[in-house]
């Protein structure tokens, strides 16, 4: 840590001198590994949203099927290549290399040495790959229609979010080495290329969740029903949006985000039909209700949820930034909180109604239609989750902009 | 220490689980055949495993008991309480045994299954059905389902508690109680 304590650029940011060219490998290796990473992790989550759509239309009878092998072959991938980064890493710390030392590494069982994302990219995928045996054997046991609130599909959720929140800190360690430099390079937008990577990552999560909204079946309580499905969208909107503000510093970095959200969860939706009517019937496979797939208007739109909350967190950077009195009620983490707990809470009933005005086909479940009265009802529970997100979105915002591990 | 006693004993149990499928695989039944009246026709079905494993293919043996040379299918329906979707094989005739059909069939999910038999042949179409149990070789409780599931968990919330005291250590030696949004615009 005491490298941190070193003279500070005008940012406050601990300032170094150029780094060594010897120390440049490390650089290398762990960007190019971070990467390919982020490519691995991507078609996993794709594979992800793939199969629960395969499962919805078609049944499970099988594990061997191409969503299963697009999920697991990414998340083997990715577990793969941080095998092979920490097992390196290993070798470099012990031959002494810059740049491999304990300011830079964690120890794991006093034994491999390697930066922290890794070792949590390393957990997440040895989670997911203990949990997929297992749920497949879940599902021989109790059948095909688990939600997602079954033992192993939890322990597989809880692994790709690690493996996610690796992958960023992965990014973060290497962006805030290079803030460091004397001269860092800037790219895109003046943003590093490596903080872009972190953005995408971020993305990645937000968008994670989305096919899983209509998991989240409301609680009843008497004759009155509290949805759910507005906490994971306020959770994870209200931490990603506000921790890539903090980790990059700069104004715009949330609404950036929010975008690629947008794009993200628009190619997801455009693609699955195709990706379903091509694969189903060429592997023999029938949909079960004789219905195929249909484009999901409603997921396609509530990213405009993480647009708007991104816009106000920007709006009060920016106002910050230049020198603005932001009132002080107005001050902190809260609001981007309490704007994404009610939004997630009243616009994906919203954007139903909307589609079901429409002349386009509804192929969601009646999680998202709660009426209004039991919308109202979900709002603490939204608002709960939006600053919970808020917080953790600071906790780990202040960590991945200083974290050079 | 902690950490590798629980992921033995999660790595103990899905050995356990796989030696248990190996186990069925070798232990291969073979049943006695049984009589089925489908239609006009008389037939022997005979399941290479009774009651067969989740997940493993069994072959099914038919032999026209009047030596007509027929064709057909099995469809495998799941009964009530078995949440599954139906399984399709063809059965057909190897070239030295005319009066005798064979497909292979793989179940999906543990419970009582209805095999559906449709026959075509010299006295025209004809079905007949017959019902089996699909069995698993270890039933996992659910309690210990989420008990193996919810480790990771655990450990996450005791690694970001020790995140909470990083974050700290790294505020506080780039006094940086509170980093202000938006250093820099885009």
């Amino acid at each position: 840590m005491e490298h941190l304590a070193g003279r500070v650029n005008d940012s406050g940011i601990p300032q170094e001198k150029f780094v060594p060219e010897s120390d440049r490998g490390e650089r290398r290796l762990r960007q190019v590994a971070a990467w390919l990473i982020l490519y691995l992790l991507l078609q996993a989550e794709f594979g992800l949203a793939w199969d629960r759509r395969w499962h919805d239309l078609v049944g499970r009878d099988q594990f061997w099927i191409p969503p299963h092998i697009t999920l697991y072959s990414g998340m083997a991938g990715a577990g793969f290549v941080t095998l092979l980064v920490v097992l390196l890493d290993t070798f470099r710390y012990y031959q002494g290399k810059p740049g491999v030392d304990d300011e830079a590494t964690i120890s794991i069982f006093g034994l491999f040495h390697a930066p922290l994302g890794f070792v949590l990219l390393g957990f997440g995928a040895l989670t997911d790959l203990v949990a997929a045996p297992l749920d497949n054997y879940w599902h021989e046991l109790y059948g095909i229609d688990l939600t997602l609130w079954s033992p192993f599909h939890v322990m597989g959720t809880i692994g790709g979010i690690i493996a996610g929140l690796g992958l960023i800190y992965l990014f973060a360690s290497e962006a805030a080495i290079e803030r460091a430099y004397d001269h860092p390079g800037h790219g895109f937008l003046g943003l590093l290329p490596i903080e872009i990577g972190a953005m995408i990552a971020l993305a990645a999560v937000m968008e994670f969740i989305l096919p899983a909204l209509t998991t989240f079946v409301p609680i009843t309580a008497g004759s009155a029903q509290i949805p759910t499905y507005a906490m994971p969208l306020a959770l994870a909107g209200a931490g990603c949006l506000l921790s890539i503000q903090r980790l990059t510093g700069k104004t715009g970095a949330a609404t950036l985000t929010a975008l690629m959200v947008w794009i993200e969860s628009l190619a997801t939706q455009t693609t699955i039909p195709t990706a379903l009517n091509l694969v189903v019937p060429r592997t023999g496979y029938v949909y079960r209700y004789n219905t195929g797939p249909v484009f999901n208007l409603t997921i396609a739109l509530v990213p405009c949820i993480f647009l708007i909350t991104a816009l106000i967190i920007d709006g009060l950077a920016l106002l910050g930034q230049r020198g603005k009195t932001i009132p002080r009620l107005l001050r902190g983490t809260w609001l981007p909180g309490v704007m994404i707990g009610i939004l997630a809470a009243l616009v994906p009933p919203f954007l139903v109604q909307l589609q079901m005005a429409s002349s386009l086909p509804y192929e969601g479940s009646q999680v998202l239609q709660p009426g209004w009265f039991n919308t109202l009802l979900g709002l603490p529970v939204a608002l709960a989750a939006g600053l919970l997100g808020a917080f953790l979105g600071a906790f780990f915002g202040d960590i991945w902009h200083w974290n050079r591990r | 220490m902690y950490r590798i006693g629980i992921y033995g004993v999660a790595i103990l149990l899905t050995l356990r689980l796989g030696s248990g499928t190996a186990l069925a695989t070798n232990g291969v039944q073979s049943t006695q055949g049984q009589s089925l009246q489908a239609g006009p026709y008389l037939v022997q079905v005979t399941l290479s495993q009774n009651p067969p494993s989740v997940g493993q293919t069994f072959t099914i043996t038919v032999v026209s008991q009047d030596d007509l040379a027929l064709a057909g299918r099995v469809i495998a329906e799941p009964e009530n309480g078995t949440d599954a979707i139906p399984a399709h094989a063809n059965l057909n005739a190897p070239p030295d045994h005319p009066g005798t059909l064979v497909g292979i069939l793989s179940l999906s999910v543990r419970g009582d299954w209805r095999l559906i038999f449709e026959f075509n042949g010299p006295l025209g179409p004809a079905s007949a059905s017959l019902s089996i149990t699909a069995q698993v070789p270890f039933d996992m409780p659910t309690w210990l389902g989420w008990l193996i599931g919810l480790i990771p968990l655990a450990l996450f919330l005791w690694w970001l508690w020790r995140q909470g005291h990083y974050r700290h250590q790294l505020l506080e030696h780039t006094g940086q109680e509170k980093p202000g949004p938006g250093e820099q615009g885009l």
